[in-house]
């Protein structure tokens, strides 16, 4: 030891001391980094999660909201006003058939899926009363798939379509036109279609398109890329058609 | 012709939906003093009607195929009495209760049909103003915000012409009229050239000029004319006019 007088005095033993805990503080920074941005990164998908489960609560809400049409309903009541004096008992049939679409349309808001049955029961409800208003020009085909008949879908989701078919279809026809409803199940897809004979060449409305933006809203924010939601025109015909998955897997959360 | 025959109100019906029009016809048959001398169920034929047999009352519905009552009201010129009857839109109400044009809602009673026809007879008698602004600046209003017009119609004698404005080239001011420059064609409108630049989208049109509004598409170069002006050639080789200002909005447009 002598031979090395500063020896000890160049590798003082606190030295691997200050090393090993300058690494571990080093290492505790680290891994809090990490941790931080571990729990920013799960905050953020939460954020994304939430903002999703919001925009759906939303869209279904609207759709809630916009079930019963004011025009739809104040025209119905002009055409009760109308009947009165001219054929009594149809103006009562006409009260029946409008307080039998509202009550169907009631309550509706609480579920979070109906049989594809109940749907068409209250399409059909509601041409009964359309059908009062425009008279012959509305003529209604449909082709239904027996099977499909169970299968849960979000309520509302096919009224808005029949609604807009004859709003910006029938309504712009002086002769009248038809309206198509398809509904076909296989391998896990439901595929519905409406499609109806509209003018190209009719006043542009001037509330439109909010019906279809909502349903397209409504199904990719619950179904997301398990359905699909298209809309054609092809000269005079409209078409809308979307598919969903039959299985109820995708319940809203 | 007796006297009390000839002071007779005409009046026309406008609906698409026959229950409508028969809410009307029994209260108009209540008035021995109102003859119904039409009904029509779409715009083409309103405005046919008005051309050839000019009644003085007209009960207009707003929303119905082939042209909707705003577009009838902009081409039946102002010597009818409009009554408008609609069910449910809020910036049309807003826009007639702004304008003091009389409307009825669906469904509306008789005491308040009558009120209406009150008011009619007030117009016919010249008591009461032809509704102010013009037809036109009514149609503006009622427009829902920032929704502008897709389509204009003109009418030629009983004809309506219907120009979508994808195939508009330019307007041009001609004293209280607009030419509306499409398809080689030129279509006359009453309008001012000023209410028909607030209608269109600034994206699509630009006023360029006093008397000009161009479709933007349709320009094809902006070259110098003389000292200190310019003029913008359009894709089908028309040349029109562009003021100083218009100049420097066309060039903002360009340069973006």
């Amino acid at each position: 030891m002598q031979y090395f007088p500063g020896l000890s005095h160049r590798f003082r033993p606190e030295v691997p001391v200050v090393i090993v805990t300058g690494l571990l503080v080093y290492l505790l920074w680290v891994t809090l980094y990490y941790v931080i941005i571990a729990v920013e990164a799960s905050r953020d998908a939460e954020a994304r999660v939430m903002k999703a489960s919001v925009l759906a609560r939303d869209a279904e809400l609207r759709a809630l909201k916009a079930q019963v049409n004011p025009h739809f309903l104040f025209n119905s009541l002009n055409s009760i006003s109308a009947l009165t004096s001219s054929d009594a008992s149809k103006a009562r049939e006409m009260c029946i058939l409008l307080g039998d679409f509202l009550r169907r349309t009631l309550g509706l808001g609480e579920k979070a899926a109906i049989p594809l049955e109940e749907e068409l029961s209250l399409i059909r409800a509601f041409l009964a009363v359309e059908k009062v208003r425009f008279g012959a020009r509305i003529q209604m085909e449909e082709n239904i798939d027996q099977t499909a008949l169970h299968v849960p879908v979000p309520p509302l989701l096919l009224q808005p379509l029949v609604e807009n078919a004859v709003v910006h279809g029938i309504a712009n026809l002086v002769e009248g036109g038809w309206i198509h409803l398809d509904v076909h199940s296989q391998n896990g897809t439901l595929t519905i279609t409406v499609e109806n004979s509209f003018d190209p060449d009719a006043p542009p409305r001037r509330k439109s398109g909010v019906g279809l933006v909502n349903v397209r809203q409504r199904l990719q924010a619950r179904y997301g890329n398990q359905a699909s939601f298209t809309v054609k025109t092809e000269g005079d015909r409209y078409r809308v058609a979307l598919t969903l998955p039959t299985e109820s897997e995708a319940q809203p959360a | 012709m007796t006297r009390a025959a000839a002071t007779k109100i005409r009046a026309v019906i406008v609906d698409d939906e026959e229950l409508a029009r028969q809410v009307l016809r029994e209260f108009i048959s209540a008035h021995t003093e109102i003859e119904l001398i039409a009904e029509c169920a779409n715009g083409f034929e309103a405005v046919k009607t008005v051309t050839e047999q000019k009644p003085d009352l007209m009960f207009l519905d707003i929303q119905m195929p082939k042209l909707d009552g705003f577009e009838v009201l902009e081409l039946i010129g102002t010597d009818t009495a409009v009554v408008f009857v609609t069910a449910y839109d809020s910036y049309a109400i807003k826009a007639f209760e702004v304008h003091a044009v009389d409307y009825l809602l669906k469904p509306f009673g008789a005491d308040r049909f009558e009120a209406s026809l009150k008011r009619a007879k007030e117009r016919l008698a010249g008591k009461l103003p032809a509704p102010t602004p013009s037809a036109t600046e009514l149609a503006v209003a009622a427009r829902p915000p920032a929704q502008f017009l897709d389509r204009i119609a003109v009418r030629d004698g009983t004809r309506v012409y219907i120009i979508p404005l994808a195939k508009l080239d330019y307007a041009e001011a001609q004293d209280d009229y607009v030419a509306l420059a499409a398809e080689g064609k030129k279509h006359l409108k009453q309008q001012t050239i000023s209410s028909l630049e607030s209608a269109l989208d600034p994206l699509r049109f630009m006023r360029i000029h006093r008397s000009y509004i161009v479709n933007l598409e349709r320009v094809a170069k902006v070259e110098p004319y003389g000292k200190d002006s310019h003029i913008a050639v359009l894709a089908n080789g028309t040349q029109l006019p562009v003021s100083r200002a218009g100049y420097a909005r066309l060039r903002a447009f360009l340069d973006r």
